[in-house]
């Protein structure tokens, strides 16, 4: 991924990372709709190719065109991407039950103000987990090995997470990554929103008196904690963050471009298949008689393009 | 023996048994803990549900049986303070495995890799006072 990443734009934008993946899986989701109805209206209109044969009791051979073998291969993308839904939510579904195995190991104890579940693990961990009803957890060694203020630090950015259902907004994010696999922009703005929580999570914190210092503090602390393999990821994004200052990020190129190439193909390629299929004529005229339907295509196409070709500074 | 064979995950009553297995300082009979289970739960259990779940948790690694002429005695195979611990680290990384994202928001995240630079403006951001 060769995305690049900007503290000081030449021209600020107003555009943010959550707001391009909305519209992002909007445009996908509309894409799969758009060519799942065109399959399921060519099949209920009787151009399905099995058709002739039914009509000749087997005397026919059925007419696979190329307009069908293009409507399949759509249709069979529109499928993997609902198969794949119903993987992620499956998935979603058993995370969330063992969040309730994790609770009855954790003893519950009032820190910082805020309810925590205590785990007895001797790795330096501190999340927020659970889709409708997040809850904190620490572990004993995060306990034990900061002060007060960093403790406090930790779990008013945990409490922001808990506030603003980070965890449920994050797998819902996940799911449309997954079930969008055809759009592999998604992945790096879901990448960027992942971090947007946190730095929005660490300037929660920061707000408490002398809390930029003891978040500092507690990360360096926990990032430093010897005896375990794990640490925390620290990037210059998260840091700025604290320090207040705004980071902003440039698609990557490719990523975008791909992005493109799939929205095109599968909506321009449905259309054209149907066209194909029903026999309709392809051309100036045809789109002169479905106007909607080419403004259906092509303006999906011309956002994407536009967002493609200007690469905007995408705030964090 | 695997880490997840030795830390099995217990059902609600499994883990009440556990407990009170665990809290006694001497090795017990199926008798006393019918006992105990009763005395601590609101619902009345039956001494063969109870010498079900307790012959469960032997053949899970959880209890140790040794047999007697009269009534057979049980004591814990794992400590309650090791078994937490394993048990908590299965359930975190299964979870974070299976679906990060439901705990994604991790303060703290298992990922080994830091940037340098980030670590040294962290360093002086932690030795200035708040402005």
């Amino acid at each position: 991924m060769n995305s690049s990443q900007v503290t000081s734009p030449a021209v600020i934008s107003r555009i943010s990372t959550p707001a391009v993946f909305v519209a992002l899986c909007f445009l996908g989701l509309f894409t799969v709709a758009f060519s799942g109805a065109m399959l399921i209206g060519s099949l209920l209109n009787g151009h399905a190719p099995w058709a002739p044969v039914e009509a000749c009791c087997g005397g026919a051979v059925a007419e696979f065109s190329l307009g069908w073998l293009l409507l399949s291969a759509i249709g069979l993308i529109s499928g993997i991407a609902l198969v794949r839904a119903t993987f992620s939510l499956t998935a979603l579904v058993r995370a969330s039950r063992r969040i309730g195995d994790l609770k009855r190991l954790a003893a519950r104890e009032r820190i910082a103000g805020s309810d925590c579940w205590v785990l007895e693990d001797d790795r330096p961990l501190a999340f927020c987990a659970g889709l409708l009803r997040p809850r904190i957890f620490v572990s004993r060694t995060t306990v034990t090995s900061l002060s007060r203020s960093e403790l406090g630090a930790v779990v008013a950015h945990e409490a922001h997470h808990q506030r603003r259902f980070d965890p449920f907004r994050l797998s819902i994010m996940r799911v449309m990554v997954d079930s969008l696999f055809f759009l592999p922009m998604l992945d790096e703005l879901s990448q960027k929103c992942i971090e947007r929580a946190e730095i929005a999570a660490d300037r929660a914190a920061s707000q408490r008196p002398g809390g930029r210092q003891a978040l500092a503090s507690a990360l360096l602390t926990l990032h430093e904690h010897k005896g375990s393999a794990e640490s925390i990821p620290l990037s210059v994004e998260r840091i700025d963050g604290l320090s207040g200052r705004r980071s902003f990020w440039v698609p990557s190129r490719s990523a975008s471009l791909l992005t493109l190439a799939s929205l095109g193909v599968l909506l321009a390629g449905s259309a054209i298949a149907v066209e194909l299929v029903t026999r309709m004529p392809v051309g100036i005229e045809a789109l002169g008689l479905h106007i909607c339907l080419a403004a259906l295509i092509v303006a999906p196409l011309l956002f994407t393009a536009g967002f493609a070709w200007t690469r905007p500074n995408v705030r964090i | 023996m695997a880490r997840t064979e030795k830390t099995p995950g217990l059902s609600d009553l499994e883990r009440l048994v556990m407990e009170q297995v665990w809290d006694s300082q001497d090795d017990v009979t199926v008798r006393q803990i019918v006992d105990r289970v009763n005395a601590v739960s609101d619902k009345e259990r039956a001494y063969t549900t109870l010498m079900t779940i307790m012959s469960r948790l032997e053949s899970k690694g959880m209890l140790k049986k040794q047999k007697r002429p009269r009534s057979d005695l049980f004591s814990p195979a794992v400590g309650k303070q090791e078994y937490l611990e394993a048990r908590a680290k299965v359930e975190v990384d299964a979870l974070v495995g299976e679906y990060g994202e439901i705990a994604r928001a991790l303060f703290v995240r298992e990922i080994e890799e830091s940037d340098p630079q980030a670590v040294e403006k962290l360093r002086r951001l932690a030795g200035e006072p708040d402005s």
